[in-house]
């Protein structure tokens, strides 16, 4: 009787779950060889512009850092420029390192789903020592706008001197007042100066 | 009035007469109403019109405004220098791949189109000099080499 009852469940659940189960494997299949090609772009950019030594441990990082979802495309640019500039490779490997943990950061605070551009702009903000739950914040202010503009505001603004929590509340106060991206542009960084040296933090 | 006078009087002809003529006069003031209401019409639709004209060229006019916002001009004074090179993430740090041109005296300027983002650059001379940008902020750098950034916003 119970197995009576059971049968067209289990059916159902085995009718399911065998389509389902081989839709998992096709994408899990799709995604790992998207990101099989997506590396081997990686290599061919790398390649010629390191000795293969350093371009493999480059791509380890690259490696390790797609498997959790992160882009590859910041630390790509990241080992580009260090190689550009000359720099030894223990310096470009720390560089990566650094900036894969700020993306990990970043992605925690405000989606793995975030573009690029996003991931990298929050990762670049956090290593300036804004505080993840900033981070959130913004992102709940913005909706799902990008991130780039207000957070590329706020570095601007503190590389010129701003105080960072001033700076802060006037992108906030834009982004929850859902403000064009030439406002953020307008935002005068001498307006936003230390004059105390207790304004300083 | 009319109620006191008999049925066959003349007057009640006239006053007829006068009912019947003055029936065309209310409607010469409905038309009037009606010309004057689709005259009022006619402006307002004109005037409509004419918004949607100045709206359209407007957009026609700031269309290639917001086409070229990703347009960046990238300038440098560089006295004594026989050529500068802009390398950045948009040039994948490649040194040889765009060249800025004598813009006069000592200036040098290069005007690229960028999508929006956020974008690490530097100038180096022919010489070998890395050199940041004036007017852009300048950011930390993990390779000790000056550095600069842009953000484009988007359009």
């Amino acid at each position: 009787m119970t197995m009576t009852r059971f049968h067209p469940t289990l059916a159902l659940v085995l009718g399911l779950a065998t389509p389902l189960a081989a839709q998992d494997a096709s994408s899990l299949a799709g995604a790992r060889s998207q990101r099989g090609a997506e590396l081997a772009a990686v290599d061919q950019r790398l390649g010629g512009r390191f000795p293969s030594s350093v371009a493999l441990r480059i791509h380890g990082i690259i490696d390790s850092a797609t498997a959790e979802g992160l882009p590859a495309e910041p630390l790509v640019l990241r080992a580009l420029e260090g190689g550009a500039k000359g720099v030894k490779a223990d310096a470009i490997y720390v560089a990566l390192g650094r900036l894969r943990a700020s993306m990990r950061l970043a992605a925690q605070a405000i989606g793995l789903d975030a573009p690029a551009s996003d991931l990298s702009t929050a990762a670049a903000a956090l290593q300036t020592g804004l505080a993840p739950v900033r981070l959130v914040e913004l992102r709940s202010a913005r909706g799902t706008a990008s991130l780039v503009v207000p957070l590329g505001a706020y570095l601007d603004l503190t590389a010129r001197g701003a105080v960072p929590e001033r700076a802060w509340q006037r992108v906030i106060d834009l982004a929850r007042r859902k403000a064009e991206d030439r406002a953020y542009e307008a935002i005068d960084p001498a307006d936003l100066v230390a004059r105390r040296p207790e304004d300083r933090r | 009035m009319t109620d006191e006078l008999p049925p066959n009087d003349p007057l009640l002809g006239v006053v007829g007469a006068l009912r019947e003529g003055t029936a065309p006069r209310h409607g010469l003031v409905d038309r009037t109403r009606r010309r004057a209401r689709r005259a009022r019409l006619r402006a307002r639709l004109s005037t409509a019109a004419g918004t949607l004209a100045i709206a359209l060229v407007a957009v026609v006019l700031l269309r290639p405004r917001e086409a070229a916002a990703g347009q960046i001009t990238f300038a440098l004074n560089a006295p004594a220098s026989s050529g500068v090179s802009l390398v950045g993430d948009f040039t994948e740090w490649e040194t040889d791949r765009v060249r800025l041109t004598p813009a006069g005296g000592d200036r040098w300027e290069v005007t690229l189109q960028l999508p929006p983002g956020r974008y690490r650059f530097a100038y180096v001379t022919d010489g070998g000099e890395w050199l940041p940008d004036p007017d852009a902020a300048p950011v930390p750098d993990d390779f000790g080499r000056p550095t600069s950034v842009l953000t484009v916003p988007t359009p």
